[in-house]
């Protein structure tokens, strides 16, 4: 088994990325790999709650998939502290409970897993 | 559960209208006859363990707004319905074509991404 992790910066809309990034770890963990997910930059708004995408966006809304997360087993998720200050989020107000890793961290967590993937 | 009442501009003298591959136009116009309609058009006698998987595709469609590719498909019934149920050889035994756009499609979601 390896240890994937999946890096996500962009944030929820309009971009399709987020929405993939997401679909390639549940994919990834469906193979018995385990994965973790880091929401690092503007991917802190992913973990924003109360998100009304405005009426014109057709894309997807990605608020209902993280319940879908320990289906297969996706249960280590990292939020980079200083990403969530610059964006006045509050780290006990996201959508799910998540561990806080500072920015000067980071860089050890990715040198743990033995694959990652930035989207 | 009861017919609701279709649009009138269903076709079909009623039934909820189908894209060119026969998955639902709308996912809210689905009840269990309309799940049978769309088996048949698959050639597909329902039973109660093709109901399961069906009921499971659509709760799980519904609950994550997510539709997943086979192997999320089969990892997820997998947790939710046990293992002899989530692996290749059972689904393929319900829904012998493709078992993910088979149950999708009469689950009346959306055409799972990855399908053909």
């Amino acid at each position: 088994m390896r240890k994937f992790l999946f890096i996500m910066r962009y944030s929820p809309w309009p971009g399709v990325i987020p929405g993939e990034c997401l679909d390639m770890a549940m994919t990834v963990a469906a193979f018995d790999q385990a994965v973790s997910l880091l929401f690092l930059d503007d991917g802190v708004l992913q973990l924003q709650t109360g998100q009304i995408p405005p009426a014109r966006y057709r894309g997807r809304v990605l608020n209902p998939v993280w319940d879908a997360l320990e289906l297969y087993d996706i249960t280590t998720l990292w939020v980079e502290q200083e990403s969530l200050r610059q964006r006045g989020l509050d780290a006990t107000r996201l959508l799910r409970p998540i561990q806080l890793i500072r920015r000067p961290d980071v860089p050890d967590l990715i040198a743990a897993h033995d694959r990652v993937v930035s989207g | 559960m009861v017919l609701t009442q279709w649009p009138a501009d269903t076709a079909d003298g009623g039934w909820p209208t189908t894209t060119a591959e026969g998955f639902l136009c709308d996912a809210g116009f689905w009840n269990e006859a309309v799940a049978i309609h769309l088996a048949r058009g698959l050639g597909l006698e329902l039973t109660a363990a093709h109901w399961e998987i069906i009921h499971f595709v659509r709760g799980y469609y519904l609950r994550y707004q997510h539709l997943p590719n086979m192997r999320m498909f089969v990892r997820a019934i997998q947790k939710e319905l046990g293992t002899d149920k989530g692996n290749a050889s059972y689904l393929h035994g319900l829904f012998p074509d493709s078992p993910l756009k088979q149950a999708c499609l009469i689950a009346g979601t959306p055409k799972p991404p990855g399908c053909i």
